[in-house]
């Protein structure tokens, strides 16, 4: 209690004044009073009283120390002389804060971003229990291995799966494509999520032969059907059939992460019809089906181990019971399981090393702002040294001293924490902006009350960071010395060096990260594509809907009747489809030739990119063919089967172009190869050729394709006519995702160039401050040594010998710091180059480039410091002194 | 003359205090100061300058305890009582001082 009321009479000194006043003031009045009676004069009594009660200032001062919580009110006196001090030197202090804004303000940003991916709740009901389940082999379970998990499993109590495609959506003015998950009807209580208007799927829904009902999210209802309440119960035609809208999704859900391969974000959910087929697949010998994304609710109390050892149990059963289903190509039967991973760490997936990264580039520029900070405050306290001085000789404790200058570094540290987290809510925005890829689950993470707890933190511990060495230096004063002549202060400046020193080490260490990424940038930019993008015009087009994997041989004439169409525009030099054009992700698989074994007898396999191409693809894209055919336009269904390679891919087998004519297994019928074509860079990121094989749209056709146009008309106008064209083929067709290839190309590197952008912009800033800092350190000492400098040059020493004088010390320590990170650079190579999937280590001479741009920004930090000093009036500085 | 008064009772201002609250009154300070000066036949004069940083410390050492009235001339003014603390306190001091005083004269008389 009484604590408590010393500790407020810290904060109202007026009060506190008023009482001990008042009480003085009672006292003084008591005793006129009593003098008075006495029969004194007037003048008398003053005299009298003046003397008994003398100066009572310090009586009042010990009164009020008795009152007040001492250190908290000393403190605060301390923390009033800094706000001066502060004020007093805006140009520094302005600085500093800024500095450690954005510092502190990076770090909060990437805090944000962390908590959301890893401490925030999934905005679902009860995510802990959510797992996704896995095939063994990367790939989700078929819809047939899903209903036998949900037949057999007792720990899982719910289980659901979607499966995106597109879908094309007439009957609107101009045919669209819509992006469309299809899904069982446990999809959404599963998740949690209730309709905002209708209702979600029912059970039934799910049976085959029924209407299509469709659940439309927020943003499509908004966006396409203006928001009509009325639009539950209306019909839509999805892919040429009617499907009937019966409920509309709340507005902040969604389920289309990127990392879990959901390409885009999801436009509509429609009921999948579950075909008793979906269990005679394994039966029909043709693999277990297309995958799917299957979800699943663990049951209370039920861990994932144990959740994962009884689905790896139901696997190997499943292997057991349908050994035609499970076969390695050559036809042995292979081990099956199913793996879970929570749903947490599937939808974080890849972006984690994207996490760490910033994570590091912040913490790093973090510490390069403490060290400039200390450095800075660092000249201050040798430049006080007077005050200090004095205040230590009148008995300040070295306690205090170092107090002071740890409040000062409070002061700076809270502004720059509060500006840092002003902005850090724009910065993580900002970062989410530029990231390489959507991500839902950052898009909606928010600074809250944990991210404003860990901005205080590292201000604070950033705040005794930066202060503690100024504090420790600059208290330590013999008053003697420093009050009677100028103070030599070489081991504060040591410490400055060393500050230095460290942000030429770290800002080296970036500079080596940044080019690092730039040098992968540049060898994908400048690898040769293997085809000509120029000229080249690409979309994507849904075909009219049929049964997916059908082997109709009229399946594949809508895209002859296009392509002809397209052809016949005057000005189009030819045009073809694709399942996956170059630097387009491409599905691929393991394949083995016929006869050709390793030296253990085994099968040779290697894995492949499949891609369906119409016969003029290869002429389109002038790739060229280096042996055997082309495919022919009589490469029909009921015909052999053929295939077309790439050179990689017969090097892996260890062939040339003798690689024509050999076979590939497939189920059923094998594949003949006939052709070989150059390579072509089809993975994006990758610089190294991937073995590809091609087989013909006409055999096998296929739903969704890109159309590949080559032309010498302006890209607008040619859209319009290959859309016309299109269109009096078939008035329903929906065409999207233009693009040239020159912006497909600039789109597959958007991963390298973010990494480029992002660990540039840190090198940058980091320089830029390591810049700053010796800037100061420099100028410095050249107006600390002015004296010393004057008498060299009245005793005739030229520039080259003054400005080894000033800048001795410092290259010195600079060229330490320099080396320092290089080393750090090269340790810390092989983690950036896993963080940023970045292939090929960095060249010797993209060390020498950083080295040598890191000693240019250092000399022109050192340039005019080092000028001002050789052109030093000797008499004018002497006289000064 | 006032000087050394006040310098001989250093220390000793806590120990009257108490002593003269100890009667049970609250009192406030210029009543105390008269009571020590009439108490002592003028020999002892406590000098604001420390009874009241003495009354203050004291105060927040829990001994005493203060609250504001009104006094006969109707100003307000800060009177003092003394604690349970305080009288436990009294008699350390107090038997502290009497050891101390009659030490302090045995030596005298005998040297």
């Amino acid at each position: 209690m009484a604590l408590w009321r010393r500790f407020l009479n810290v904060f109202r000194p007026a009060r506190l004044d008023g009482e001990l006043n008042e009480e003085l003031e009672f006292h003084r009045a008591m005793r006129l009073r009593h003098s008075q009676d006495r029969g004194l004069s007037a003048a008398e009594v003053e005299d009298e009283t003046r003397r008994r009660m003398g100066n009572l200032l310090v009586a009042k001062e010990e009164m009020r120390d008795a009152r007040v919580v001492r250190w908290l009110a000393s403190s605060l006196e301390d923390l009033r002389h800094g706000l001066f001090l502060l004020r007093r030197d805006p140009g520094v202090s302005g600085l500093i804060v800024l500095v450690l804004a954005l510092g502190i303000g990076g770090n909060a940003a990437v805090f944000t971003l962390l908590k959301a991916a890893f401490l925030d709740p999934l905005p679902y009901r009860d995510a802990g229990r959510l797992v996704t389940i896995m095939n063994d082999n990367g790939w989700g379970p078929s819809v047939s291995e899903f209903l036998e998990i949900r037949a057999r499993s007792r720990t899982l109590e719910q289980i659901t799966f979607a499966e995106h495609r597109d879908m094309q959506l007439s009957g609107t003015a101009e045919p669209v494509r819509v992006f469309a998950a299809r899904v069982t009807a446990s999809f959404f209580p599963l998740l949690g999520v209730n309709a905002s208007l209708g209702r979600t799927f029912l059970a039934e829904e799910n049976q085959p032969g029924r209407t299509p009902v469709a659940v439309l999210t927020d943003a499509f209802w908004r966006g396409r059907m203006g928001a009509d309440p009325g639009a539950v119960g209306r019909t839509l035609r999805l892919d040429g059939e009617a499907a009937l809208v019966v409920g509309v999704l709340p507005p902040g859900f969604h389920f289309d992460y990127p990392t879990l391969r959901i390409s885009e974000p999801v436009d509509i959910y429609v009921s999948f019809p579950i075909e008793p087929l979906a269990a005679l697949h394994y039966s029909s010998g043709g693999g277990v089906g297309v995958p799917v994304r299957v979800l699943a609710r663990l049951r209370e109390g039920i861990t994932r181990a144990q959740a994962e050892s009884e689905l790896q149990g139901i696997g190997s059963a499943l292997a057991r019971e349908h050994p035609s289903a499970y076969l390695t190509r050559d036809g042995k039967p292979r081990g099956f399981t199913f793996e879970t991973f929570p749903l947490r760490d599937a939808i974080v997936g890849t972006q984690r090393s994207l996490l760490w990264l910033l994570l590091g580039g912040v913490g790093v520029l973090l510490l390069i702002a403490c060290a400039n900070t200390a450095q800075l405050l660092l000249a201050r306290s040798l430049r006080r040294g007077h005050e200090f001085a004095i205040r230590a000789a009148l008995g300040a404790s070295r306690l205090r001293l170092i107090r002071q200058f740890l409040l000062e570094g409070l002061v700076l540290a809270a502004c720059g924490g509060v500006a840092g987290l002003l902005v850090s809510g724009w910065v993580a925005r900002l970062l989410v902006a530029v990231l390489p890829v959507r991500s839902p689950l950052l898009e909606s993470a928010h600074p809250g009350a944990r991210a404003i707890g860990f901005t205080l933190a590292i201000s604070l511990i950033s705040a005794i960071v930066f202060a503690i060495i100024p504090a420790l230096k600059g208290s330590k004063w013999t008053p003697g010395p420093a009050l009677s002549a100028r103070a030599v202060t070489v081991e504060g400046n040591r410490w400055r060096h060393a500050m230095i020193a460290l942000e030429a080490a770290l800002s080296v260490f970036m500079l080596c990260g940044a080019g690092l990424v730039a040098q992968n940038l540049w060898r994908l930019i400048s690898t040769p594509m293997g085809f000509d993008p120029n000229h080249v015009l690409a979309m994507r087009l849904k075909l009219p809907a049929r049964r997916p994997n059908s082997l109709d041989s009229k399946a594949s004439q809508p895209l002859q009747e296009y392509l002809e169409k397209i052809e016949a525009i005057p000005g189009v030099d030819s045009a073809a489809t694709v399942t996956g054009p170059p630097l387009r992700p491409a599905i691929g698989g393991p394949v083995e030739i016929v006869g050709l074994t390793e030296g253990s007898g085994a099968l040779k396999s290697i894995i492949a990119d499949l891609h369906q191409v119409s016969p003029d693809y290869f002429r389109t894209l002038r790739i060229p063919l280096l042996a055997g055919r082309a495919f022919r336009n009589d490469d029909v269904a009921g015909r052999p089967r053929v295939s077309i390679v790439n050179q990689e891919f017969a090097r892996r087998f260890g062939l040339g172009a003798d690689v024509v004519g050999r076979q590939t297994y497939e189920p059923g019928e094998p594949f003949t190869i006939v052709g070989m074509v150059g390579n072509v860079r089809t993975r994006g990121l990758r610089a190294a050729p991937f073995p590809e094989s091609y087989i013909s749209s006409m055999q096998f056709p296929w739903a969704n394709v890109y159309l590949v146009v080559r032309s010498a008309i302006p890209p607008a106008q040619l859209v319009k006519q290959v859309k016309a064209a299109i269109e009096s083929s078939n008035s329903d067709q929906a065409v999207f995702g233009v693009m040239t290839m020159d912006e497909l190309i600039a789109d597959s590197v958007t991963e390298p160039r973010f990494h480029v952008f992002l660990i540039g912009a840190f090198a940058l800033l980091a320089v830029a401050m390591a810049a700053s800092g010796m800037y100061s350190v420099i100028s410095f000492l050249v107006s600390q040594r002015t004296g010393e400098i004057a008498i060299r040059m009245a005793l005739g020493a030229g520039p080259g010998a003054i400005i080894k004088t000033v800048l001795g010390t410092t290259s010195l320590w600079v060229v330490a710091g320099l080396a320092g990170g290089l080393g750090l650079g090269l340790a810390a190579s092989k983690t950036i180059r896993s963080l940023t999937n970045t292939e090929a280590a960095a060249s010797p001479a993209m060390y020498a480039a950083v080295v040598l741009f890191f000693l240019a920004v250092t000399l022109l930090a050192a340039y005019l410091p080092a000028r001002r000093a050789t052109r030093l009036d000797p008499a004018e500085a002497l006289r000064c002194e | 003359m006032g000087k050394t008064k006040r310098d001989q009772l250093l220390g000793k201002v806590d120990l009257l205090v108490l002593r003269i609250l100890a009667c049970g009154d609250s009192m406030h300070g210029y009543a105390i100061a008269e009571r020590i000066e009439q108490l002592s036949e003028n020999v002892l004069q406590v000098g604001e300058g420390s009874l009241y940083p003495a009354l203050h410390r004291m105060d927040e050492s829990g001994w005493i305890r203060s609250e504001w009235a009104a006094s006969d001339n109707n100003r307000r003014a800060r009177y003092y009582r003394i604690t349970a603390a305080g009288r436990r306190q009294l008699e350390e001091e107090k038997s502290e001082w009497l050891l101390a005083a009659e030490a302090i004269t045995r030596v005298l008389r005998l040297a």
